[in-house]
């Protein structure tokens, strides 16, 4: 773990409001968005980081150091979400709103020409169809860049497992967006028929 | 770059949902100023439990209660756990069986419906495949001793849909029942263990479907329910119960009832969807597809209710997860559950023509990629086409294949095959049904989207496949067989087809409005499955053959005329698209896509209206087979 988190949690544990601001400042935007793309709605994502950080503060002691800092406050922010979920079973939205669409369209970033900004957005959209295991796996690694390690203690399964469920992913991903592919490849490919009586 | 680096690209390039102003502030707010409660772990209470150095003698006392207890508990607990499910795919089953299937109840065979309507039957241990016999659809039931299979025949001929018995020694078929509706219309679900009952769903018009038991014997039909969705129903394996699902106020409920109708149970608590319920062999569980409330709506479980007696035990438990993408078959009496999983792609691909001559002048290329594509038509000026997605229209350049914008149509529940917009640009004509169940032609005002039942038509399946004439007044569909023509003014339809010029028992569909205006022309499938396109003037009065133009066997499927109406484009339902001139030339192969996929097939061309391209869709399907096992914790006794 990082010296300066470290110290930080050291003295956050010791009652020191200013180290525990400053983890705060450190983490609380991604907690936040990994909540945000959980649970898919602003308001609840924020109730869920409050309630992520007074656990946090609430069992700090406990938190011995033995992972990173972060892949534990990933864990409760986890947890909470699947509290979060039983409770509201019945209630909760089944259909999350799309933030990224318009974040995609407004900033072009990585996503320079129009095709790789479609190919972006329906990976995204192929990734919030997936069923919710192989979803976390993405959310964790690729959208919030933990480990595989880190992953899996997030989610309290073995690494193979997350590598199984990443390859599921791939192998999905790859059947949705190859017919794109196939159309590309067929615009090059298919022959023009010429005169072939029925 | 490859795909799979293009995707990790993406998704590690993927933007984060940005934190929103204040939450910083809210948070430090809340970090709690005294100092937090230090407490000690319960295992090091135990070891040291002066809060000084460990106890060694505590230490050996855990070690002696793990070696004396633990372990012999963990052996006894393997011991125990001796059920591991089991799920393999069918590797054996190299074709794709679109049309349905289902496992042997000794497990040893796979009967399936091909592209080709050939009930196919596979040995799952060897692949060794053969065909039985052909013509056939809708699922694939075998008898309870194995020996044959029920399934649906055309009709044709003169002749009605039957439903038969195939052998599966010599492929022979028996008839047991006989002038059934068509296939939208009745469909089979189950046979009972004794050979004597079958269970079926009957649906006289869209969004009603009735779970019916009918008598081989007497052909007597007992209706078990009446529903607005796919009951399921099933008989147990001891053929004295059948399970279905209903619907009341919103809430899936599974029903038990006894084949005699004295008795009758229902779960209601399931907190959700309940699909596809199914018997375990043994009749000691129902199994079924649940979707839960509250969680998306795309999560669906495995789940199973046990059954004793006449009574539901306790509530349903989840036994396989994920399970979305099964279309579950059968339950074999050996024990396995098979089911199968896949993807339906596809798209609209369009293809630039030559209108004087009707070839193609360059590759077809894919506009836009979406699957279970029914419908679809051009806009009047060229620029757009417009398809139906979910309660929506959506828009589509022609040029660049991107949306153009979306009208939303919260009435309409579901749209059928075929659309057409109308030459003046103001409306659009569907066909489909809406929330209040009144099902036929619908007009929908491009600028409003309001819209109106044009005609209303009692029909199973809304496929009516309206086409306007050139001077958006008048609107042709096909409607049981049919061709009608209905002015927009007044609503009232007129059959223009007859008896008298038809033969007998000859049906014909999917009209198209000839660019002058003064006649529709239409596929007429007559005995044996031949086709002919026909042109029929709107008064009814007079019909000229368009295609083919020799007395030979034919495959139209679907077809349209082009603007100028020198040519027809049609795809027979295979990976070609055809051009045929209708003076009576010879038709030609204009478009091959053999490319996308080895199951991928073509269907509703439309020609552009200035006539320089031709759209069609795309639908490719890929499935896999497979067999599920030992999933349901050991039976109980009290099973059916």
């Amino acid at each position: 773990m990082n010296t300066r988190i470290k110290t930080l949690c050291r003295r956050a544990k010791k009652a020191d409001k200013n180290a525990a601001c400053e983890l705060l400042k450190i983490y609380y935007a991604d907690i936040y968005s990994y909540l945000r793309r959980l649970c898919g709605s602003r308001h609840d994502a924020e109730d869920l980081t409050q309630e992520t950080f007074a656990k946090v503060w609430s069992s700090l002691d406990g938190f011995a150091g033995r992972s990173k800092f972060s892949t534990w406050l990933y864990r409760i922010a986890h947890n909470t979400f699947i509290d979060w979920q039983r409770r509201n079973a019945g209630s909760t939205q089944s259909c999350p709103d799309q933030w990224w669409q318009g974040c995609i369209d407004q900033n072009p970033g990585p996503f320079a020409n129009l095709a790789e900004r479609q190919l972006a957005q329906r990976l995204h959209e192929a990734v919030e169809r997936l069923d919710e295991h192989k979803k976390n796996v993405v959310y964790l690694h690729y959208y919030q860049g933990l480990s595989i390690r880190e992953t899996a203690n997030v989610l309290d399964i073995a690494t193979s497992t997350v590598k199984y469920r990443l390859r599921e992913v791939f192998k999905i991903l790859r059947t949705k967006i190859g017919v794109e592919e196939n159309g590309f490849k067929q615009r090059q490919t298919i022959p023009i028929a010429k005169g072939e009586s029925l | 770059m490859n795909t799979e680096k293009k995707i990790e690209q993406c998704l590690r390039a993927a933007p984060k949902p940005p934190a929103p102003d204040g939450l910083l502030d809210k948070l430090q707010a809340d970090v709690p100023a005294q100092k937090v409660k230090t407490h000690r772990s319960s295992l090091r209470r135990w070891f040291a439990p002066t809060g000084r150095s460990i106890s060694p003698w505590r230490v050996a006392a855990a070690a002696a209660i793990a070696i004396a207890v633990l372990l012999p508990l963990s052996y006894g607990a393997t011991k125990l756990i001796k059920r591991f499910i089991t799920i393999s795919q069918l590797p054996t089953i190299k074709v794709d069986l679109p049309d349905g299937g289902a496992l042997s109840p000794d497990g040893r065979h796979f009967a399936g419906l091909t592209w080709d309507s050939e009930l196919t039957v596979i040995d799952t241990s060897t692949g060794e495949r053969r065909n039985l016999a052909a013509g056939f659809y809708g699922p694939v039931v075998w008898s309870a001793d194995g020996s044959e299979i029920a399934v649906m025949k055309r009709g044709g001929g003169g002749k009605k849909p039957s439903l038969r018995a195939v052998s599966l020694e010599t492929g022979e078929t028996r008839n047991l029942m006989e002038n059934l509706p068509d296939y939208q219309n009745w469909s089979h679900q189950d046979w009972s263990p004794n050979g004597k009952l079958i269970l079926a769903v009957r649906t006289p018009k869209s969004g009603v479907h009735s779970a019916v038991m009918v008598n081989l014997e007497n052909k007597e039909e007992t209706v078990l329910t009446e529903e607005t969705e796919w009951p399921y129903p099933r008989f147990s394996p001891n053929g004295d119960w059948v399970s279905y699902v209903t619907k009341q106020a919103g809430r899936s409920i599974l029903n038990l009832e006894k084949i005699d109708r004295k008795s009758h149970v229902k779960y209601t608590d399931f907190p959700g969807e309940i699909d596809q319920p199914l018997w375990s062999p043994d009749g000691s569980h129902v199994v079924f597809m649940g979707t839960q409330r509250g969680i998306n709506h795309q999560y669906k479980d495995l789940w199973a209710m046990r059954v004793q007696g006449s009574q539901f035990v306790g509530a349903p438990f989840p036994v396989a997860p994920d399970v979305e993408q099964m279309e579950i078959y059968n339950w074999s009496q050996n024990g396995q559950l098979a089911y199968r999983t896949g993807f339906r792609l596809g798209g609209i691909f369009t293809l630039p023509v030559d209108l004087q001559t009707g070839k193609a002048i360059a590759a077809p290329r894919r506009l836009v990629r979406r699957s279970g594509l029914d419908s679809y038509c051009w806009s009047p000026d060229g620029k757009q086409i417009v398809t139906p997605q979910g309660s929506e229209l959506s828009f589509i350049s022609t040029n660049s294949g991107e949306t153009i914008r979306n009208l939303s149509l919260p009435e309409i529940e579901r749209i059928g095959r075929g659309m057409s917009w109308s030459p003046d640009g103001k409306l659009i004509a569907l066909c489909g049904s809406d929330k209040a169940k009144r099902t036929g032609i619908f007009l929908i005002t491009v600028e409003t989207s309001e819209v109106n039942l044009q005609v209303p038509l009692e029909t199973g399946l809304p496929n009516l496949d309206p086409t306007w004439a050139p001077d958006s007044k008048t609107i042709a569909y096909g409607y049981k067989g049919d061709v009608y023509v209905v002015k927009v003014e007044d609503g009232k339809p007129r059959r223009i087809t007859s008896l008298s010029e038809k033969q007998i028992n000859e049906k014909v569909y999917r009209p198209v409005f000839t660019s002058d205006g003064n006649s529709v022309a239409y596929i007429s499938r007559g005995q044996g499955g031949q086709e002919r396109i026909l042109a029929t003037t709107i008064d009814g009065q007079e019909t000229r053959q368009i295609f083919p133009s020799k007395e030979k066997k034919s495959s139209v499927n679907i077809f349209d005329l082009s603007p100028d109406g020198r040519h027809i484009v049609f795809t027979p339902g295979n990976n070609k698209i055809w051009c045929a001139p209708t003076d009576g030339g010879e038709p030609f192969k204009i478009g091959d896509i053999s490319n996308v996929g080895g199951n991928a097939w073509a269907w509703m061309p439309k020609w552009s209206p200035k006539g320089d391209a031709i759209t069609f869709i795309v639908t490719c399907e890929e499935y896999q087979y497979w067999v599920m096992e030992n999933f349901l914790p050991a039976a109980e006794a009290g099973g059916r």
